[in-house]
Protein backbone atom coordinates (compact mmCIF):
# COMPACT_ATOMS: atom_id res chain seq x y z
CA UNK A 1 0.00 0.00 0.00
CA UNK A 2 1.11 3.02 -1.05
CA UNK A 3 0.33 5.73 1.89
CA UNK A 4 2.58 8.47 0.39
CA UNK A 5 -0.28 9.70 -1.75
CA UNK A 6 -3.10 9.61 0.57
CA UNK A 7 -4.70 12.15 1.59
CA UNK A 8 -5.84 13.16 5.14
CA UNK A 9 -9.53 11.61 3.66
CA UNK A 10 -8.16 8.56 2.23
CA UNK A 11 -6.47 7.99 5.74
CA UNK A 12 -9.57 8.62 7.69
CA UNK A 13 -10.84 5.78 5.60
CA UNK A 14 -8.09 3.46 6.10
CA UNK A 15 -8.34 0.22 7.93
CA UNK A 16 -5.59 0.19 9.50
CA UNK A 17 -5.10 4.02 9.43
CA UNK A 18 -8.49 3.81 12.29
CA UNK A 19 -7.01 0.99 14.41
CA UNK A 20 -3.78 3.08 14.88
CA UNK A 21 -6.03 6.05 16.02
CA UNK A 22 -8.55 4.01 18.22
CA UNK A 23 -5.68 1.81 19.61
CA UNK A 24 -7.75 -1.08 19.22
CA UNK A 25 -4.56 -3.13 16.94
CA UNK A 26 -1.17 -2.72 18.48
CA UNK A 27 0.12 -3.98 14.91
CA UNK A 28 -1.49 -1.32 13.65
CA UNK A 29 -0.03 1.18 15.99
CA UNK A 30 3.39 -0.30 15.57
CA UNK A 31 3.06 0.02 11.55
CA UNK A 32 2.08 3.66 11.79
CA UNK A 33 4.43 4.91 14.58
CA UNK A 34 7.14 3.19 12.22
CA UNK A 35 5.65 4.75 8.91
CA UNK A 36 5.29 8.28 10.72
CA UNK A 37 8.88 7.84 12.04
CA UNK A 38 10.44 7.36 8.39
CA UNK A 39 7.80 10.14 6.65
CA UNK A 40 8.18 12.90 9.93
CA UNK A 41 7.09 15.35 6.64
CA UNK A 42 3.46 13.67 7.14
CA UNK A 43 2.88 14.56 10.83
CA UNK A 44 0.96 17.51 9.84
CA UNK A 45 -1.74 15.51 7.66
CA UNK A 46 -1.54 12.39 10.01
CA UNK A 47 -2.91 14.96 13.14
CA UNK A 48 -5.42 16.28 10.46
CA UNK A 49 -6.99 12.58 9.56
CA UNK A 50 -6.67 11.58 13.19
CA UNK A 51 -8.12 14.41 14.67
CA UNK A 52 -11.42 13.94 12.19
CA UNK A 53 -11.46 10.30 12.80
CA UNK A 54 -11.56 10.39 16.34
CA UNK A 55 -14.49 13.12 16.44
CA UNK A 56 -16.28 10.87 14.07
CA UNK A 57 -15.58 7.53 15.97
CA UNK A 58 -17.24 8.94 19.22
CA UNK A 59 -14.19 10.40 21.09
CA UNK A 60 -12.47 6.38 21.43
CA UNK A 61 -9.27 7.58 21.39
CA UNK A 62 -5.99 4.91 22.22
CA UNK A 63 -5.98 6.37 26.22
CA UNK A 64 -9.69 5.52 26.33
CA UNK A 65 -9.17 2.21 24.77
CA UNK A 66 -6.27 1.54 26.74
CA UNK A 67 -8.15 2.33 30.28
CA UNK A 68 -10.89 -0.03 29.06
CA UNK A 69 -9.04 -2.98 27.93
CA UNK A 70 -7.24 -2.69 31.30
CA UNK A 71 -10.22 -2.95 32.96
CA UNK A 72 -10.67 -6.15 30.63
CA UNK A 73 -7.87 -8.07 31.40
CA UNK A 74 -8.19 -7.37 35.03
CA UNK A 75 -11.76 -8.98 34.96
CA UNK A 76 -10.45 -11.60 33.15
CA UNK A 77 -7.31 -12.33 35.16
CA UNK A 78 -9.59 -12.00 38.19
CA UNK A 79 -11.77 -14.88 36.81
CA UNK A 80 -8.55 -16.73 36.01
CA UNK A 81 -9.08 -16.61 32.51
CA UNK A 82 -5.33 -16.26 31.01
CA UNK A 83 -4.65 -15.23 27.42
CA UNK A 84 -2.94 -17.62 24.83
CA UNK A 85 -4.68 -19.96 26.92
CA UNK A 86 -7.03 -22.73 25.49
CA UNK A 87 -9.58 -23.58 28.31
CA UNK A 88 -10.31 -27.38 29.53
CA UNK A 89 -13.03 -28.96 27.48
CA UNK A 90 -16.34 -28.87 28.79
CA UNK A 91 -16.98 -31.33 31.41
CA UNK A 92 -20.54 -32.26 29.47
CA UNK A 93 -19.37 -33.48 26.66
CA UNK A 94 -22.18 -32.74 24.08
CA UNK A 95 -20.48 -34.55 20.79
CA UNK A 96 -20.60 -38.61 22.38
CA UNK A 97 -23.18 -39.59 19.89
CA UNK A 98 -21.23 -39.04 16.86
CA UNK A 99 -23.72 -36.17 14.97
CA UNK A 100 -21.73 -33.41 17.44
CA UNK A 101 -18.35 -34.66 15.45
CA UNK A 102 -20.12 -34.94 11.66
CA UNK A 103 -21.17 -31.20 13.02
CA UNK A 104 -18.33 -30.07 13.63
CA UNK A 105 -16.60 -31.72 10.40
CA UNK A 106 -19.29 -30.05 8.15
CA UNK A 107 -18.58 -26.66 9.99
CA UNK A 108 -14.95 -27.09 8.92
CA UNK A 109 -15.48 -27.58 5.71
CA UNK A 110 -17.77 -25.30 5.49
CA UNK A 111 -15.53 -22.52 7.02
CA UNK A 112 -12.77 -23.96 4.32
CA UNK A 113 -15.32 -23.63 1.56
CA UNK A 114 -16.25 -20.18 2.10
CA UNK A 115 -12.64 -19.27 2.72
CA UNK A 116 -11.74 -20.22 -0.82
CA UNK A 117 -15.38 -18.54 -1.99
CA UNK A 118 -13.76 -15.36 -0.74
CA UNK A 119 -10.53 -15.96 -2.01
CA UNK A 120 -11.49 -16.27 -5.66
CA UNK A 121 -14.66 -15.08 -6.11
CA UNK A 122 -14.58 -15.38 -10.15
CA UNK A 123 -13.41 -18.50 -9.94
CA UNK A 124 -15.83 -20.77 -7.34
CA UNK A 125 -14.51 -24.13 -9.23
CA UNK A 126 -11.18 -24.20 -9.06
CA UNK A 127 -10.17 -26.24 -5.23
CA UNK A 128 -6.61 -25.34 -4.82
CA UNK A 129 -6.66 -27.94 -1.40
CA UNK A 130 -7.09 -31.84 -1.64
CA UNK A 131 -10.56 -32.21 -0.11
CA UNK A 132 -9.48 -34.01 2.90
CA UNK A 133 -7.58 -30.80 3.95
CA UNK A 134 -9.49 -29.36 6.65
CA UNK A 135 -6.89 -26.38 6.93
CA UNK A 136 -7.41 -22.64 6.33
CA UNK A 137 -6.31 -21.77 3.62
CA UNK A 138 -5.52 -18.63 1.53
CA UNK A 139 -5.15 -18.59 -2.21
CA UNK A 140 -3.87 -16.15 -4.62
CA UNK A 141 -4.08 -16.75 -8.71
CA UNK A 142 -1.48 -15.66 -11.11
CA UNK A 143 -1.83 -12.19 -11.25
CA UNK A 144 -3.84 -11.21 -8.17
CA UNK A 145 -2.48 -10.53 -5.03
CA UNK A 146 -4.00 -10.50 -1.68
CA UNK A 147 -3.74 -8.74 1.89
CA UNK A 148 -5.31 -9.62 4.64
CA UNK A 149 -5.06 -10.28 8.61
CA UNK A 150 -4.91 -13.29 10.39
CA UNK A 151 -6.88 -14.12 13.38
CA UNK A 152 -3.88 -12.89 15.80
CA UNK A 153 -3.89 -9.84 14.09
CA UNK A 154 -0.76 -10.60 11.85
CA UNK A 155 -0.81 -8.80 8.89
CA UNK A 156 0.16 -10.85 5.69
CA UNK A 157 0.00 -9.99 1.82
CA UNK A 158 0.26 -13.00 -0.37
CA UNK A 159 2.23 -12.59 -3.69
CA UNK A 160 0.38 -14.48 -6.77
CA UNK A 161 0.22 -17.54 -7.34
CA UNK A 162 0.16 -18.51 -3.64
CA UNK A 163 -0.86 -20.28 -0.76
CA UNK A 164 -0.90 -19.89 2.91
CA UNK A 165 -2.59 -22.46 4.78
CA UNK A 166 -3.49 -21.79 8.73
CA UNK A 167 -2.78 -25.00 10.97
CA UNK A 168 -5.82 -26.15 12.58
CA UNK A 169 -4.10 -25.41 15.96
CA UNK A 170 -3.85 -21.41 14.67
CA UNK A 171 -4.56 -19.38 17.44
CA UNK A 172 -4.58 -22.25 20.06
CA UNK A 173 -1.03 -21.28 21.54
CA UNK A 174 0.17 -22.57 18.65
CA UNK A 175 0.81 -19.98 15.60
CA UNK A 176 1.73 -22.18 12.49
CA UNK A 177 1.21 -21.97 8.98
CA UNK A 178 2.64 -23.20 5.74
CA UNK A 179 2.97 -21.38 2.44
CA UNK A 180 3.89 -22.59 -0.75
CA UNK A 181 4.78 -19.14 -2.92
CA UNK A 182 5.72 -15.58 -1.25
CA UNK A 183 4.50 -13.72 0.89
CA UNK A 184 5.14 -10.86 3.25
CA UNK A 185 4.53 -11.37 6.87
CA UNK A 186 4.32 -8.27 9.88
CA UNK A 187 3.82 -10.55 12.92
CA UNK A 188 1.67 -9.45 15.89
CA UNK A 189 3.61 -9.64 18.74
CA UNK A 190 2.21 -12.19 21.48
CA UNK A 191 5.84 -13.72 23.04
CA UNK A 192 3.55 -17.07 24.34
CA UNK A 193 2.99 -17.94 21.39
CA UNK A 194 5.79 -17.90 18.54
CA UNK A 195 4.76 -17.54 15.16
CA UNK A 196 6.46 -20.54 12.69
CA UNK A 197 6.02 -20.83 8.81
CA UNK A 198 6.95 -23.61 7.06
CA UNK A 199 8.45 -24.11 3.46
CA UNK A 200 9.94 -26.85 1.55
CA UNK A 201 13.19 -26.17 2.42
CA UNK A 202 13.21 -24.47 5.74
CA UNK A 203 11.45 -23.58 9.12
CA UNK A 204 11.00 -19.85 10.29
CA UNK A 205 10.54 -18.94 14.01
CA UNK A 206 9.36 -15.44 14.74
CA UNK A 207 8.99 -13.19 17.78
CA UNK A 208 7.51 -10.21 16.53
CA UNK A 209 8.80 -8.60 12.86
CA UNK A 210 8.31 -8.20 9.35
CA UNK A 211 10.18 -10.05 6.77
CA UNK A 212 9.37 -11.69 2.81
CA UNK A 213 8.98 -15.19 2.56
CA UNK A 214 9.51 -16.42 -0.89
CA UNK A 215 9.07 -20.41 -1.24
CA UNK A 216 7.69 -21.13 -4.84
CA UNK A 217 7.27 -24.96 -5.13
CA UNK A 218 8.70 -24.55 -8.93
CA UNK A 219 11.42 -21.90 -7.83
CA UNK A 220 15.05 -23.33 -7.47
CA UNK A 221 14.98 -21.58 -3.96
CA UNK A 222 13.39 -20.75 -0.95
CA UNK A 223 14.11 -16.94 0.19
CA UNK A 224 13.79 -15.47 3.51
CA UNK A 225 14.30 -11.58 3.95
CA UNK A 226 13.80 -9.48 6.82
CA UNK A 227 12.95 -6.06 7.57
CA UNK A 228 13.20 -5.49 11.45
CA UNK A 229 12.88 -7.67 14.49
CA UNK A 230 14.68 -11.14 14.31
CA UNK A 231 14.13 -14.42 13.10
CA UNK A 232 15.44 -18.42 13.72
CA UNK A 233 16.03 -20.42 10.61
CA UNK A 234 15.65 -23.86 10.93
CA UNK A 235 17.03 -26.34 7.52
CA UNK A 236 15.15 -28.99 6.52
CA UNK A 237 18.01 -30.63 5.13
CA UNK A 238 20.44 -31.27 7.75
CA UNK A 239 18.82 -29.52 11.21
CA UNK A 240 20.88 -26.54 11.06
CA UNK A 241 19.65 -23.23 12.57
CA UNK A 242 20.83 -19.84 12.05
CA UNK A 243 19.50 -16.02 13.11
CA UNK A 244 18.75 -13.53 10.55
CA UNK A 245 19.04 -9.77 11.04
CA UNK A 246 17.45 -6.85 9.77
CA UNK A 247 18.41 -5.91 5.84
CA UNK A 248 19.71 -9.89 5.45
CA UNK A 249 18.13 -12.79 3.83
CA UNK A 250 19.13 -16.43 3.59
CA UNK A 251 18.73 -18.06 0.45
CA UNK A 252 18.16 -21.82 0.89
CA UNK A 253 18.86 -24.92 -2.61
CA UNK A 254 15.04 -26.63 -3.05
CA UNK A 255 16.88 -29.90 -4.19
CA UNK A 256 20.11 -30.11 -5.66
CA UNK A 257 20.47 -26.81 -7.15
CA UNK A 258 24.01 -25.52 -6.12
CA UNK A 259 24.28 -21.48 -4.99
CA UNK A 260 26.29 -19.72 -7.09
CA UNK A 261 27.08 -16.04 -7.10
CA UNK A 262 25.77 -14.49 -3.42
CA UNK A 263 27.31 -12.01 -2.27
CA UNK A 264 28.48 -12.39 1.61
CA UNK A 265 27.67 -9.20 3.43
CA UNK A 266 29.98 -9.70 6.50
CA UNK A 267 33.71 -11.09 6.62
CA UNK A 268 32.49 -12.18 10.83
CA UNK A 269 30.27 -14.59 9.52
CA UNK A 270 31.96 -17.95 8.98
CA UNK A 271 28.89 -20.18 9.27
CA UNK A 272 28.66 -20.86 5.84
CA UNK A 273 30.11 -24.11 5.39
CA UNK A 274 32.61 -25.00 2.50
CA UNK A 275 32.22 -28.34 0.82
CA UNK A 276 28.45 -28.25 0.34
CA UNK A 277 26.89 -25.21 -0.01
CA UNK A 278 23.46 -25.92 2.18
CA UNK A 279 22.32 -22.50 2.18
CA UNK A 280 23.93 -18.36 1.72
CA UNK A 281 23.30 -15.11 3.74
CA UNK A 282 23.50 -11.75 1.28
CA UNK A 283 22.08 -8.50 2.18
CA UNK A 284 18.91 -7.10 0.70
CA UNK A 285 19.13 -5.99 -3.16
CA UNK A 286 18.64 -2.52 -3.49
CA UNK A 287 19.00 -0.59 -7.16
CA UNK A 288 19.81 3.23 -7.70
CA UNK A 289 17.34 5.83 -6.52
CA UNK A 290 14.95 3.46 -4.56
CA UNK A 291 14.85 3.27 -0.94
CA UNK A 292 12.91 -0.29 -1.26
CA UNK A 293 15.22 -3.14 -1.18
CA UNK A 294 14.31 -5.30 -4.46
CA UNK A 295 12.96 -8.28 -2.40
CA UNK A 296 10.09 -6.25 -1.19
CA UNK A 297 9.37 -4.18 -4.05
CA UNK A 298 5.98 -6.29 -5.09
CA UNK A 299 4.37 -5.20 -2.27
CA UNK A 300 3.95 -2.00 -3.71
CA UNK A 301 2.85 -3.06 -6.45
CA UNK A 302 6.23 -2.99 -8.57
CA UNK A 303 7.98 -5.63 -10.67
CA UNK A 304 11.80 -5.24 -10.39
CA UNK A 305 14.79 -7.13 -11.47
CA UNK A 306 18.02 -6.91 -10.68
CA UNK A 307 20.40 -8.17 -12.75
CA UNK A 308 18.20 -11.78 -13.05
CA UNK A 309 18.45 -14.25 -16.28
CA UNK A 310 15.70 -13.87 -18.63
CA UNK A 311 14.43 -17.85 -17.24
CA UNK A 312 13.86 -16.17 -13.60
CA UNK A 313 12.52 -13.20 -15.06
CA UNK A 314 10.03 -15.22 -17.49
CA UNK A 315 8.70 -16.93 -14.47
CA UNK A 316 8.02 -14.07 -12.36
CA UNK A 317 6.37 -12.68 -15.51
CA UNK A 318 3.75 -15.80 -15.05
CA UNK A 319 3.23 -15.13 -11.70
CA UNK A 320 2.21 -11.16 -12.04
CA UNK A 321 0.62 -11.45 -15.43
CA UNK A 322 -1.15 -14.47 -15.02
CA UNK A 323 0.33 -15.94 -18.66
CA UNK A 324 2.29 -19.02 -19.56
CA UNK A 325 5.92 -18.22 -21.48
CA UNK A 326 7.50 -20.35 -24.02
CA UNK A 327 11.38 -20.08 -24.62
CA UNK A 328 11.77 -21.19 -28.14
CA UNK A 329 15.51 -20.43 -27.97
CA UNK A 330 17.52 -21.74 -25.11
CA UNK A 331 20.09 -19.10 -25.31
CA UNK A 332 17.74 -15.96 -24.42
CA UNK A 333 17.11 -18.18 -21.11
CA UNK A 334 20.51 -16.70 -20.42
CA UNK A 335 20.04 -13.04 -21.16
CA UNK A 336 20.29 -10.86 -17.86
CA UNK A 337 18.22 -7.49 -17.49
CA UNK A 338 17.63 -5.13 -14.83
CA UNK A 339 14.68 -3.14 -14.60
CA UNK A 340 11.95 -1.68 -12.59
CA UNK A 341 8.27 -1.87 -13.72
CA UNK A 342 5.09 0.28 -12.12
CA UNK A 343 1.91 -0.79 -13.56
CA UNK A 344 2.79 -1.16 -16.90
CA UNK A 345 1.34 -4.34 -18.89
CA UNK A 346 3.38 -7.61 -19.98
CA UNK A 347 3.52 -6.11 -23.27
CA UNK A 348 4.97 -2.97 -22.19
CA UNK A 349 7.27 -4.45 -20.07
CA UNK A 350 8.97 -6.89 -22.86
CA UNK A 351 9.28 -3.90 -25.32
CA UNK A 352 11.36 -2.20 -22.93
CA UNK A 353 13.51 -5.08 -22.23
CA UNK A 354 13.91 -4.96 -26.25
CA UNK A 355 15.37 -1.92 -26.03
CA UNK A 356 18.51 -3.36 -24.04
CA UNK A 357 18.20 -6.64 -25.97
CA UNK A 358 17.51 -8.23 -29.44
CA UNK A 359 14.40 -10.64 -28.83
CA UNK A 360 11.13 -11.01 -30.47
CA UNK A 361 7.67 -11.75 -28.93
CA UNK A 362 4.39 -13.16 -30.28
CA UNK A 363 1.03 -13.72 -28.08
CA UNK A 364 -0.38 -17.02 -29.62
CA UNK A 365 -3.33 -15.72 -27.75
CA UNK A 366 -4.15 -13.87 -24.16
CA UNK A 367 -2.21 -16.70 -22.34
CA UNK A 368 0.56 -17.89 -23.88
CA UNK A 369 3.86 -15.51 -24.79
CA UNK A 370 6.65 -17.20 -27.05
CA UNK A 371 10.10 -15.51 -27.21
CA UNK A 372 12.44 -16.17 -29.47
CA UNK A 373 16.06 -14.47 -30.89
CA UNK B 1 -16.66 -9.66 3.72
CA UNK B 2 -12.93 -10.60 5.46
CA UNK B 3 -14.51 -8.82 8.79
CA UNK B 4 -17.19 -11.18 8.92
CA UNK B 5 -14.96 -14.27 8.07
CA UNK B 6 -13.03 -13.59 11.28
CA UNK B 7 -15.01 -12.69 13.36
CA UNK B 8 -17.15 -15.60 12.71
CA UNK B 9 -13.72 -17.52 13.23
CA UNK B 10 -13.47 -16.08 16.37
CA UNK B 11 -16.77 -17.60 17.57
CA UNK B 12 -15.90 -20.52 16.85
CA UNK B 13 -12.86 -20.23 18.86
CA UNK B 14 -14.48 -19.18 21.30
CA UNK B 15 -16.82 -22.07 21.61
CA UNK B 16 -14.09 -24.04 21.30
CA UNK B 17 -12.43 -22.44 24.86
CA UNK B 18 -10.17 -20.19 23.44
CA UNK B 19 -8.94 -17.20 25.50
CA UNK B 20 -7.61 -15.06 22.76
CA UNK B 21 -10.87 -15.37 20.56
CA UNK B 22 -12.04 -13.34 23.40
CA UNK B 23 -9.55 -10.80 23.61
CA UNK B 24 -10.39 -10.30 19.92
CA UNK B 25 -13.40 -10.04 19.75
CA UNK B 26 -13.44 -7.42 22.76
CA UNK B 27 -10.98 -5.55 20.21
CA UNK B 28 -12.64 -6.02 17.29
CA UNK B 29 -16.59 -5.01 18.17
CA UNK B 30 -14.81 -2.36 20.86
CA UNK B 31 -16.19 0.45 19.11
CA UNK B 32 -19.48 -0.49 17.48
CA UNK B 33 -20.41 -1.71 21.37
CA UNK B 34 -19.31 1.28 23.22
CA UNK B 35 -21.17 3.63 21.18
CA UNK B 36 -23.90 1.71 20.80
CA UNK B 37 -24.05 1.36 25.13
CA UNK B 38 -22.85 5.00 24.96
CA UNK B 39 -26.16 5.81 23.15
CA UNK B 40 -28.36 4.10 25.21
CA UNK B 41 -26.95 5.18 28.72
CA UNK B 42 -24.16 8.36 28.36
CA UNK B 43 -22.01 6.47 29.98
CA UNK B 44 -18.76 5.11 28.74
CA UNK B 45 -17.24 3.55 30.91
CA UNK B 46 -20.57 1.99 32.32
CA UNK B 47 -20.75 1.05 28.53
CA UNK B 48 -17.90 -1.23 28.68
CA UNK B 49 -18.23 -2.38 31.55
CA UNK B 50 -21.55 -4.05 30.33
CA UNK B 51 -19.78 -5.24 27.42
CA UNK B 52 -17.04 -6.91 29.43
CA UNK B 53 -19.96 -8.61 31.50
CA UNK B 54 -21.48 -9.31 28.56
CA UNK B 55 -18.38 -11.42 26.98
CA UNK B 56 -18.22 -13.42 30.29
CA UNK B 57 -21.24 -14.62 30.45
CA UNK B 58 -20.66 -15.75 26.82
CA UNK B 59 -16.96 -17.37 28.01
CA UNK B 60 -19.57 -19.43 30.71
CA UNK B 61 -21.83 -20.01 28.20
CA UNK B 62 -19.35 -21.34 25.46
CA UNK B 63 -20.09 -25.13 25.40
CA UNK B 64 -23.77 -24.62 24.49
CA UNK B 65 -23.65 -20.80 22.20
CA UNK B 66 -25.44 -21.56 19.20
CA UNK B 67 -23.54 -20.86 15.94
CA UNK B 68 -23.85 -17.13 15.00
CA UNK B 69 -24.19 -15.58 11.14
CA UNK B 70 -24.04 -12.27 12.05
CA UNK B 71 -21.74 -11.66 15.69
CA UNK B 72 -21.92 -8.30 15.79
CA UNK B 73 -25.75 -8.33 15.89
CA UNK B 74 -25.93 -11.35 18.90
CA UNK B 75 -23.36 -9.46 20.42
CA UNK B 76 -25.70 -6.31 20.50
CA UNK B 77 -28.59 -7.77 21.37
CA UNK B 78 -26.53 -8.95 24.26
CA UNK B 79 -25.41 -5.32 25.22
CA UNK B 80 -28.82 -4.80 24.77
CA UNK B 81 -30.22 -6.70 27.48
CA UNK B 82 -27.50 -6.47 29.37
CA UNK B 83 -27.84 -2.61 29.87
CA UNK B 84 -30.99 -2.69 30.57
CA UNK B 85 -30.95 -4.99 33.19
CA UNK B 86 -28.22 -2.68 34.51
CA UNK B 87 -30.41 0.12 34.85
CA UNK B 88 -33.28 -1.14 36.44
CA UNK B 89 -31.32 -2.75 38.81
CA UNK B 90 -29.61 0.73 39.56
CA UNK B 91 -32.95 2.48 39.91
CA UNK B 92 -34.37 -0.28 42.15
CA UNK B 93 -31.51 0.69 44.34
CA UNK B 94 -32.02 4.40 44.38
CA UNK B 95 -35.80 4.44 44.36
CA UNK B 96 -37.11 1.36 45.44
CA UNK B 97 -40.17 3.30 46.03
CA UNK B 98 -40.87 3.69 42.59
CA UNK B 99 -43.09 0.70 41.25
CA UNK B 100 -43.40 1.17 37.42
CA UNK B 101 -40.10 1.16 35.27
CA UNK B 102 -39.72 2.47 31.99
CA UNK B 103 -39.07 -0.13 29.00
CA UNK B 104 -36.58 1.58 27.27
CA UNK B 105 -33.71 3.91 28.79
CA UNK B 106 -34.34 7.58 28.38
CA UNK B 107 -32.22 9.09 25.61
CA UNK B 108 -33.05 12.85 26.49
CA UNK B 109 -30.11 13.67 28.52
CA UNK B 110 -28.13 14.02 24.87
CA UNK B 111 -29.89 16.93 24.11
CA UNK B 112 -28.11 18.73 27.63
CA UNK B 113 -24.91 17.15 26.71
CA UNK B 114 -25.09 18.72 23.60
CA UNK B 115 -25.73 22.15 24.17
CA UNK B 116 -23.29 22.38 26.92
CA UNK B 117 -20.71 20.90 25.05
CA UNK B 118 -21.26 23.10 21.74
CA UNK B 119 -20.42 26.50 24.04
CA UNK B 120 -17.16 24.55 24.86
CA UNK B 121 -14.52 24.95 22.13
CA UNK B 122 -14.13 26.23 18.60
CA UNK B 123 -13.46 23.48 16.84
CA UNK B 124 -16.28 21.91 18.27
CA UNK B 125 -18.71 24.13 16.92
CA UNK B 126 -16.69 24.35 13.81
CA UNK B 127 -17.07 20.66 13.45
CA UNK B 128 -20.68 20.75 14.33
CA UNK B 129 -21.44 23.18 12.01
CA UNK B 130 -19.53 21.69 8.38
CA UNK B 131 -21.49 18.30 10.17
CA UNK B 132 -24.77 20.13 9.89
CA UNK B 133 -24.05 21.47 6.02
CA UNK B 134 -24.28 17.75 4.94
CA UNK B 135 -27.09 15.68 3.35
CA UNK B 136 -29.02 13.45 5.38
CA UNK B 137 -27.21 10.32 3.51
CA UNK B 138 -23.84 11.70 4.29
CA UNK B 139 -24.73 12.43 7.44
CA UNK B 140 -25.84 8.64 8.35
CA UNK B 141 -23.32 7.16 6.52
CA UNK B 142 -20.65 9.07 8.54
CA UNK B 143 -22.44 7.71 11.58
CA UNK B 144 -22.87 4.19 10.67
CA UNK B 145 -19.05 3.55 9.24
CA UNK B 146 -17.63 5.38 12.30
CA UNK B 147 -19.79 5.97 15.17
CA UNK B 148 -21.53 2.21 14.63
CA UNK B 149 -18.09 0.40 12.85
CA UNK B 150 -20.18 -1.55 10.61
CA UNK B 151 -18.52 -2.74 6.96
CA UNK B 152 -19.52 -1.69 3.62
CA UNK B 153 -21.06 -4.82 3.06
CA UNK B 154 -23.39 -4.44 5.88
CA UNK B 155 -24.05 -0.35 4.64
CA UNK B 156 -24.65 -1.56 1.48
CA UNK B 157 -27.44 -3.97 2.45
CA UNK B 158 -28.95 -1.40 4.91
CA UNK B 159 -29.10 1.64 2.24
CA UNK B 160 -29.69 -0.32 -0.82
CA UNK B 161 -26.89 0.89 -2.40
CA UNK B 162 -23.58 -0.83 -3.47
CA UNK B 163 -20.22 -0.77 -1.91
CA UNK B 164 -19.05 1.45 -4.29
CA UNK B 165 -21.30 3.87 -3.82
CA UNK B 166 -20.98 3.85 0.06
CA UNK B 167 -18.14 4.42 0.02
CA UNK B 168 -17.89 7.40 -2.59
CA UNK B 169 -20.19 8.41 -0.41
CA UNK B 170 -18.21 9.31 2.78
CA UNK B 171 -15.34 9.91 0.79
CA UNK B 172 -16.88 12.83 -0.32
CA UNK B 173 -18.23 13.93 3.26
CA UNK B 174 -14.75 13.71 4.28
CA UNK B 175 -13.23 15.55 1.74
CA UNK B 176 -15.97 18.17 2.41
CA UNK B 177 -15.65 18.05 6.02
CA UNK B 178 -11.67 18.88 5.85
CA UNK B 179 -11.95 21.47 3.40
CA UNK B 180 -14.75 23.29 5.96
CA UNK B 181 -12.05 22.47 9.10
CA UNK B 182 -8.91 23.91 7.24
CA UNK B 183 -9.40 27.75 8.17
CA UNK B 184 -9.42 26.50 11.67
CA UNK B 185 -6.51 24.44 11.15
CA UNK B 186 -4.32 26.90 9.61
CA UNK B 187 -5.23 29.35 12.28
CA UNK B 188 -4.84 27.86 15.39
CA UNK B 189 -2.68 24.46 14.82
CA UNK B 190 -5.71 22.66 15.15
CA UNK B 191 -4.97 21.44 18.84
CA UNK B 192 -7.10 18.60 19.74
CA UNK B 193 -9.49 19.07 22.61
CA UNK B 194 -9.38 15.94 24.88
CA UNK B 195 -12.62 14.53 23.46
CA UNK B 196 -14.38 14.62 26.44
CA UNK B 197 -17.67 13.98 24.79
CA UNK B 198 -18.68 12.67 21.38
CA UNK B 199 -20.87 15.25 20.13
CA UNK B 200 -21.28 13.89 16.63
CA UNK B 201 -22.41 10.79 18.19
CA UNK B 202 -25.11 13.02 19.84
CA UNK B 203 -26.04 14.41 16.34
CA UNK B 204 -26.01 11.05 15.10
CA UNK B 205 -28.95 9.71 17.23
CA UNK B 206 -30.94 12.56 16.20
CA UNK B 207 -30.72 11.38 12.30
Amino acid sequence: MNYLRFKAEDLVMDESFQQYCSGTNPAAVRFWEQWLKEHPEKSELVKVAKTLYLRLNGGLDEDVFAAHHRQFSEVLAARGIRPGEQAPPAKVRRLKNGWGWYALAVASVLMLFMTTLWLQPERPAQQSTAPEDTRVAYVSKAGERKSFQLPDGTKVVLNASSTLYLEDSFNTGNRSLTLDGEAFFDVAQNASSPFVIHTTAMDITVLGTAFNVKAYRNDETNETALVRGLVKISLKSNDHQLLLHPNEKVIVPVGKTIIRKVKLISDNRQKIPEPAIDYAIASLTHIPHDTTAVELSWVDNRLIFADESFEEIARKLERWYDVEIRFESEALKQYRFTGNFNKENVQRVLEVLQLSRDFSFRFEDNHHLVLNQ
Amino acid sequence: MAEILYTQEYWRQLQKGNTDALSALYQLHYIGLINYGVKLTGDRDLANDCFINVLLELWDKRHTLPDVTNVRAYLITCLHRRILLEIRSDKRRNNSHREILPEEPSEVSYEAYLTALEGNDEFTRLLATAFRRLTQRQQQLLRMKFYENLDYDHIAQACGITKRTAYNIIHDALKQLKNELKGYEQATGLTIPTPTLLILGIYFLFQ
